[in-house]
C-alpha cells in the first residue's frame, strides 16, 4: 500500500495511545498549543495502519498497548522504507533501563518521560520538527553492544537517535532535578509553615488578654516563610477596628494618624474578606500584603495583615495563614471569655464578700443564737449570742464537739446520738429545753435546727438558731403563778382550782366516784383582823393555809378562793367519805393558832356540794357549797353541811355511830360470843370461834355486820380487834382455870390488823394472858391473805413459829394464788358458809365444796365448814369428807358462860344422823299436793318399798342428802322449781338415782324439756294407773340397783 | 496545565469515565481469573492487570485525579513485583485489591474526603506489599 502524504504546510501528528483519555488530552494539547493536526490510533497496529494510509509528520506513541505495543510499532515503522523517516517519540515512564535499550533497539527517535510537561513536550516536538531535514542528511548507523542485567543487547542506532536520546535523558535529569528542588523547597516551606503554625498555637495557649494574643502571635508569625512584618486589628464592640499589635508593618503614618480606613478594612467590614487575600496596595500600605480575617465559626473578630516577600505566598501558604487566623481568633475569643469570666468572678466575689459581711453583721449583732455544726458534730460558727448564753467564748467553742458546749440541764446525753444517727428527713425541727451554761446556770433555749445537705444527700452542716427564753420563761412562770396562786398563802386561787375541778371531772365519772367542793370559812377571822390588826388576820390565813396543805394530794386540791375562804376539791368513793374529810378539816382548823404570845381560835364551818349530784360545773357546785356553808354557819353542833339535806342525815347518823363506837370501847360495851366447832369424826367440840358483839346501851345487842365496816373505815378496828384477841385469850384461860377441857379459841383478824405488828401484838397478849399458843387460832380471810401473798407468808410464818394455829377464813370467796396457798403455814381452811347454804340443792355449791375439801386434803389441811344449819348439809359435808363444822345445827354463837356449859357438859354432835342405814328400796315422791302424796303412799304400800314424800324441792333435797333413795318421782309443776329442773339437779348430785316425772300436763314442752335435760327415766301421766306406776317404779329400782356401787363403808363418822 | 476550554475538560472527563470503567472491569475480570489460576496461567493475567493499572494511572494523571493516580501507581508496583517474582496474592490480599478497585471507582468521580483518606491508607499498605514482594525477588536473586 502506498502511503499518501499529508500536505506540506500542515504538520500531521499521529498519536498512538490506547488510553482514550490520554489520547484526547494529548490531541488537545498538540492542536491547541502546537497548532498541529492530530490523528489518533488506539494501539500500535492501528497506528501502523494509520501511518501507512497517510504518512504523518511525527508519531507520538505510548509504549504499553494492546495488540501491538509502542516498541513493536516503532520497529515496524523504522523498517518500512516509506515510513522510516518519520520521527517517532515514545512516551515512556523510563522506569527501567530496559525501556531505553528497547527504545534504541526499535529505532525510536526520542523519548518523553511520562508524566510529561506540556510545554516540554511541545518544545521537544518543535525541536524535532526543526531538525527533521538535518536528521536525514546526517544519518549514520552505529552498532554497539550493551550489557544490561546480565544480558547482552546489540543496538544499532543512528547517531542522531542516540544524541536525541542523550538530550532527552539530560533534559529529563534537569527536569527531575528541578522538580526535586521544587519539591524540597515546597517541603521546606511546608515544614516552616507547619512549624510556624505549631509555634503560633503553642504561643497562644497561655495568652489571656487580647494584647498578649496579638503580640505573641506576631512574634511567631515573623518566623513564617516570607513574612516581613505583621499587624493585628480587632473589632471594638462598636464595630470599629482597633490596632492591637504591630511588628515591622510599614503603614503610612499619615493615613494611620488620620485613622483612614483602607481597602482591606472596608472589605472586612463589608463581609467580603472571608478568606486570606493578597492585596497589592491599599490606602495605608503601599506594598503588597496579605489580609487574613480572624474568623471563628461565630464571626470575624478582626484582621491579620502580613507584609511578605514578593511571591512568598502561594495558595498553600494562604491556606496555612487562614488556619493561623482561626487560631488567633479562637485565642482572642478565649481571652475575651477569660476577661469576662475574670470580671464576673471579681464582681461576684465582691458581691459575696459584701453579702458575707452583711450576714456576719446580722448574725453577730442578732439577739438570736446562731450556731453551725459540721457533719462530725464540730462547731463551725458560734455567734456572740451563743457566747452570751452558754458562757463559751467563740474561740474555744469553734472546733469543739457541739455536745460538749451544749449540754442538757438534765444531764441526759442526746446531741451526740443526734449526729451518730442523723435523721433522714431535712425538715426543720424545734428543740425546746433546758441547757447548762458553762458557769452551771440553766438556760431555757428554743432551738430551730435545719440539716443542710449536699447534692448527694450527705449532710454538710446543721444550722441551729436559738432563742434564749430563760428570762421570758421566768416572767411567764411568775405571771402564771400570780394568775393561779394566792400571793399570801401560796395556795392555788379560784382560777386554778376551777381548772383542777374541770380536769378531775372526767375521772370522777369514769371511776363512778364523787367529787366535792368543801367551802371553808373561818367565822372569827374578821373579828381577829379588826381587833388585832390586818397583820394578825394575814398571819392566821397563812397558818390556816399551812394546815389545809396536808390535803393537797393527787386527788384533792386546796385553794384560797376569797378574802377569808378556802376550798378543798376532793374525790372520794362516797359522800360519807367526804363528810369524814370535812370533820378532819374542822378538827385541824379548830385547833388553836399562835399569834405572838396569844392563842387564837377561829370557828370554821364547811359547806359541801357534790359533783355530779349537785351540778354540772364548778360554778354551780361552788354556789351549792356556798349555800350549804351558810346553813352550816347557823348550826352549833355539826359545823358542816351538805347541799342536800338527806346527805346531812346520813352523815349525821354515821358520825353518831362512830362516836358511839369510840365510846363503846371506852365504856367496855363489847362482848364476845363463842360458836363451838365440832369434829365430824368424834362429834366432840374441838374449838370455839370468838365473835364480837356490841351491847349498845340504847340499841341493844348489835351484830358485827353493822359496825365492823365503820370500824374498818375509822381505824377503830385496831383497838377493837386487839380487845377481842385479848378477851378471847383471857376467856380461854378462865375456862381452863374452871377445869374445862382446853379447846382452841379462834379469833378473826381483819385485813387492817394483819400487818407487821400483829405478831408482836399476839406475842404480847399471849404473854400477858398466859395462854398456851396452841390454844389460839387466828383466822385470816382469803382475800386479805392474797393482798400481798409474800408479806402474808412472812407474817404467817412468824405466827406459826410462836405455835399459834392458823386458818384461812371464807375460803372460796376470793381469788387464791394456789402457789402461795400451798406455802402458807396454815392448818385449816374454812369453807365459806355461802357454799354450805345451798349445798343440798345446788350442784355447783356441792361441786365447789367437794373441790375445796379435796384440795385442802391434798395440801394436808383440815377443812371446817361454816354455817351448817341442817342435817342434809351436815350429811353431805360428812359424806364428802369435811373434817369439822360449826353452825346453828350444832350451836349458835353463845355467850362465854353458855359455851362454858357446853364444854363442861361435853356436848357432842349426834353422828347417827350422818351414818348411812343399810340399803332398802326407798322411793321419794315430790309433789306440792298433799292428797297426791297420800295417794302415792297408798298405791305403793304393798310393794315392799319405803316411800318418802316431800312437798317441795327443798324438802326433797334435804331427804336426798340424808337417805339413800333409789327412785325419785316428782310432779312437773311445783312452786319454786319445775320437776325437770329439780330432776336435772338430782342427776348432777346423785347420778345413779332413777328419776321419773309424774305430770298432769302432757304438753309437748314439758316432755321435750324433760327429755332434753336427759334427767328422767320415765315420763308418767296423771291420773296414774297403780299397776303401771308400780311397774315403772319396779323398773326404776332395777335400774338403780344395777348401777349402785357397793358402798365401801357405810359408817360416815 | 492549560486546558483549552471547560467543555474540553468536561468531554475529557466523560471520556475518562468510560475508559476508567473499562479498565476497572478488565482488572476485576483478570483478578478473578488470577485468583483461581494455576502458576502457568498467572503470568499473562498479572501482566494484564498491571498494564490496565498502568494505563488507568496515566489517564488519571491526564484528568488530574492525583489520588487515583497514586492508588494505581502503588497497585501497579504490586503487580510489577508479582510479575517479576511469579508470586501470587493470598486471599486477604486479593480482597484488599478488590477493595482498592472499589475505591478507585469512587475516585473517578468527585470523591469525598473519607474515600480519599481510605485510598491513601490503602496506598500505604500496597506500598508495603510491593516492598515485600520486591524484597522476596531480591532474596531469590541473591540465592
Amino acid at each position: 500500500m502506498n502511503a499518501s502524504k499529508c500536505p506540506e504546510h500542515l504538520v500531521d501528528i499521529l498519536v498512538v495511545e490506547d488510553s482514550a483519555t490520554q489520547a484526547q488530552f494529548l490531541a488537545q494539547l498538540l492542536q491547541a498549543e502546537g497548532g498541529y493536526r492530530v490523528r489518533l490510533a488506539a494501539n500500535g497496529r492501528e497506528g501502523l495502519v494509520a501511518a501507512r494510509r497517510c504518512v504523518p509528520t511525527l508519531i507520538v506513541s505510548d509504549i504499553a498497548m494492546p495488540e501491538m505495543d509502542g516498541f513493536a510499532m516503532c520497529r515496524e515503522i523504522k523498517q518500512d522504507p516509506q515510513l522510516r523517516e518519520i520521527p517517532v517519540i515514545l512516551l515512556t515512564s523510563l522506569t527501567s533501563l530496559h525501556d531505553v535499550i528497547k527504545g534504541l533497539d526499535c529505532g525510536a527517535d526520542n523519548f518523553i518521560r511520562k508524566p510529561f510537561d506540556s510545554k516540554y513536550l511541545i518544545a521537544r516536538i518543535r525541536f524535532i520538527l526543526a531538525n527533521r531535514a538535518l536528521r536525514g542528511s546526517e544519518r549514520v548507523q552505529l552498532g554497539m553492544q550493551v550489557n544490561l542485567a546480565g544480558q547482552t543487547h546489540f543496538i544499532t542506532a543512528e547517531r542522531q537517535q542516540i544524541f536525541d536520546l542523550l538530550i532527552s535523558t539530560y533534559e529529563e535529569a534537569i527536569q527531575m532535578t528541578e522538580q526535586l528542588r521544587a519539591q524540597q523547597e515546597r517541603i521546606a516551606h511546608s515544614y516552616q509553615s507547619l512549624e510556624g503554625l505549631y509555634k503560633v498555637a503553642e504561643a497562644l495557649n497561655p495568652a489571656l488578654t487580647e494584647q498578649a494574643v496579638g503580640e505573641l502571635a506576631l512574634e511567631r508569625l515573623l518566623d513564617f516563610p516570607g513574612v516581613l512584618g505583621a499587624s493585628i486589628k480587632l473589632f471594638d464592640p462598636d464595630g470599629r477596628l482597633r490596632l492591637v499589635a504591630t511588628r515591622d508593618f510599614e503603614a503610612d503614618p499619615q493615613a494611620r494618624a488620620e485613622c483612614a480606613i483602607c481597602h482591606c478594612e472596608r472589605q472586612l467590614q463589608s463581609g467580603q474578606l472571608t478568606v486570606p487575600q493578597l492585596v497589592t496596595a491599599c490606602e495605608q500600605v503601599e506594598r503588597p500584603h496579605a489580609c487574613i480575617p480572624l474568623a471563628t465559626g461565630s464571626g470575624t473578630r478582626g484582621v491579620l495583615s502580613l507584609m511578605t516577600a514578593d511571591g512568598a505566598l502561594d495558595g498553600d501558604g494562604l491556606q496555612v495563614l487562614e488556619t493561623v487566623g482561626n487560631q488567633i481568633a479562637v485565642a482572642i475569643e478565649r481571652a475575651r471569655l477569660f476577661g469576662d469570666m475574670e470580671a464576673q468572678v471579681k464582681e461576684r466575689t465582691a458581691a459575696w464578700q459584701s453579702e458575707r459581711k452583711l450576714l456576719s453583721a446580722v448574725v453577730n449583732t442578732s439577739g438570736a443564737l446562731v450556731c453551725m455544726v459540721d457533719a462530725a458534730g464540730l462547731i463551725r460558727m458560734f455567734n456572740p449570742a451563743c457566747e452570751q448564753a452558754t458562757g463559751w467564748p467563740a474561740a474555744e467553742a469553734i472546733g469543739a464537739p457541739c455536745w460538749e458546749v451544749f449540754q442538757r440541764a438534765s444531764g441526759k446525753p442526746g446531741l451526740q446520738r443526734f449526729f451518730d444517727q442523723p435523721p433522714e428527713h431535712t425538715r426543720p425541727s424545734q428543740v425546746r429545753g433546758e441547757w447548762r451554761a458553762r458557769d452551771g446556770s440553766v438556760r431555757s433555749i428554743v432551738w430551730s435546727t435545719t440539716w443542710l445537705r449536699r447534692p448527694d444527700e450527705s449532710i454538710e452542716y446543721l444550722i441551729g438558731t436559738g432563742i434564749d427564753v430563760t428570762e421570758l420563761r421566768g416572767a411567764e412562770e411568775k405571771l402564771n403563778y400570780v394568775s393561779n396562786f394566792d400571793a399570801l398563802t401560796g395556795l392555788p386561787n379560784r382560777i386554778l382550782v376551777r381548772d383542777r375541778f374541770r380536769q378531775l371531772q372526767e375521772k370522777v365519772v369514769a371511776d363512778q366516784q364523787v367529787m366535792g367542793i368543801l367551802l371553808i370559812k373561818p367565822d372569827r377571822l374578821r373579828l381577829i383582823a379588826e381587833s388585832l390588826g390586818v397583820e394578825a388576820g394575814r398571819a392566821m390565813l397563812v397558818q390556816m393555809a399551812a394546815r389545809l396543805g396536808q390535803w393537797s394530794q393527787a386527788e384533792a386540791s386546796v385553794a384560797r378562793i376569797g378574802e377569808g375562804a378556802f376550798a378543798i376539791v376532793a374525790i372520794r368513793n362516797t359522800a360519807t367519805e367526804l363528810s369524814i374529810l370535812a370533820r378532819q378539816v374542822l378538827d385541824a382548823m379548830g385547833m388553836a393558832y399562835a399569834y405572838g404570845q396569844q392563842e387564837l381560835h377561829v370557828d370554821p364551818c364547811i359547806g359541801i356540794a357534790l359533783y355530779p349530784n349537785d351540778g354540772e360545773d364548778y360554778d354551780s357546785i361552788a354556789l351549792g357549797a356556798e349555800a350549804a356553808m351558810r346553813r352550816a354557819r347557823g348550826r352549833t353542833t355539826e359545823r358542816y353541811e351538805f347541799y342536800r339535806p338527806e346527805l346531812n342525815q346520813r352523815a349525821h347518823d354515821r358520825f353518831q355511830m362512830e362516836s358511839a363506837l369510840r365510846r363503846a370501847l371506852e365504856r367496855d360495851e363489847f362482848l364476845l360470843h363463842y360458836q363451838p366447832q365440832v369434829s365430824l369424826r368424834s362429834g366432840a367440840i374441838i374449838g370455839a370461834e370468838a365473835l364480837v358483839r356490841w351491847q349498845h346501851p340504847e340499841l341493844g345487842l348489835i351484830a358485827p355486820g353493822r359496825f365492823i365496816g365503820l370500824a374498818e373505815e375509822t381505824g377503830l378496828i385496831l383497838p377493837i380487834g386487839e380487845w377481842v384477841l385479848r378477851r378471847a385469850c383471857e376467856q380461854s384461860c378462865e375456862w381452863q382455870r374452871a377445869g374445862l377441857q382446853p379447846v382452841p379459841v379462834s379469833v378473826n383478824l381483819s385485813a387492817r390488823q394483819f400487818s407487821e405488828n400483829i405478831a408482836a401484838t399476839v406475842a404480847r397478849i399471849l404473854a400477858e394472858t398466859g395462854l398456851d399458843p396452841w390454844l389460839l387460832e387466828l383466822e385470816l380471810t382469803e382475800s386479805a391473805s392474797m393482798d400481798d401473798p409474800q408479806k402474808t407468808f412472812e407474817i404467817l410464818s412468824e405466827l406459826k413459829e410462836m405455835g399459834v394455829q392458823l386458818s384461812i377464813d371464807d375460803f372460796g370467796t376470793g381469788y387464791s394464788n394456789l402457789n402461795y396457798l400451798k406455802r402458807f403455814p396454815v392448818d385449816k381452811l374454812k369453807l365459806d358458809q355461802s357454799f354450805v347454804k345451798d349445798i343440798t340443792s345446788d350442784p355447783d355449791d356441792l361441786s365447789i365444796a367437794r373441790a375445796v375439801i379435796a384440795m385442802a386434803h391434798g395440801l394436808r389441811l383440815t377443812v371446817i365448814a361454816e354455817g351448817v344449819e341442817t342435817a342434809g348439809q351436815l350429811a353431805l359435808l360428812a359424806e364428802n369428807g369435811c373434817d369439822e363444822i360449826q353452825g346453828y345445827f350444832f350451836s349458835r354463837p353463845v355467850d362465854a358462860d353458855a359455851c362454858g356449859r357446853l364444854l363442861r357438859e361435853r356436848k357432842s354432835l349426834d353422828l347417827r344422823g350422818i351414818q348411812r342405814a343399810p340399803y332398802e328400796r326407798t322411793m321419794l315422791y315430790v309433789d306440792d299436793e298433799v292428797n297426791l302424796l297420800a295417794a302415792i303412799q297408798r298405791a305403793m304400800r304393798h310393794k315392799g318399798y319405803r316411800v318418802l314424800v316431800a312437798r317441795g324441792a327443798a324438802e326433797a333435797f334435804e331427804i336426798l342428802a340424808t337417805v339413800e333413795v333409789g327412785v325419785v318421782v316428782c310432779d312437773q309443776r311445783m312452786p319454786g322449781m319445775s320437776g325437770t329442773e329439780f330432776l336435772s339437779r338430782v342427776k348432777h348430785m346423785y347420778p345413779n338415782v332413777t328419776r321419773m316425772v309424774l305430770s298432769g300436763y302432757t304438753d309437748l314442752q314439758s316432755v321435750t324439756e324433760a327429755v332434753n335435760h336427759g334427767a328422767i327415766f320415765k315420763f308418767l301421766t296423771k291420773p296414774w294407773v297403780d299397776d303401771e306406776l308400780a311397774e315403772a317404779v319396779r323398773e326404776g329400782f332395777n335400774a338403780f340397783e344395777s348401777h349402785r356401787p357397793e358402798p365401801a363403808g357405810l359408817a360416815r363418822a | 496545565m492549560n486546558r483549552a476550554t471547560e467543555s474540553f475538560e468536561l468531554r475529557l472527563m466523560n471520556i475518562f469515565a468510560d475508559e476508567a470503567r473499562g479498565h476497572l472491569a478488565r482488572i476485576a475480570a483478570s483478578l478473578a481469573a488470577l485468583e483461581q489460576a494455576g502458576p502457568p496461567a498467572r503470568t499473562p493475567l498479572v501482566l494484564a492487570v498491571h498494564d490496565a493499572l498502568h494505563t488507568l494511572k496515566g489517564a488519571a494523571h491526564a484528568v488530574e485525579l492525583g489520588d487515583l493516580e497514586i492508588l494505581c501507581q502503588t497497585l501497579e508496583s504490586v503487580f510489577a513485583a508479582m510479575s517479576r517474582s511469579g508470586a501470587t496474592l493470598g486471599p486477604g490480599q486479593f480482597e484488599l485489591v478488590r477493595l482498592a478497585l472499589g475505591l478507585a471507582g469512587q475516585l473517578t468521580e468527585k470523591p469525598s474526603g473519607r474515600v480519599r483518606n481510605q485510598a491513601l491508607a490503602l496506598t500505604g499498605r500496597f506500598d508495603a506489599l510491593a516492598r515485600e514482594l520486591a524484597a522476596a525477588v531480591e532474596s531469590e536473586a541473591g540465592k
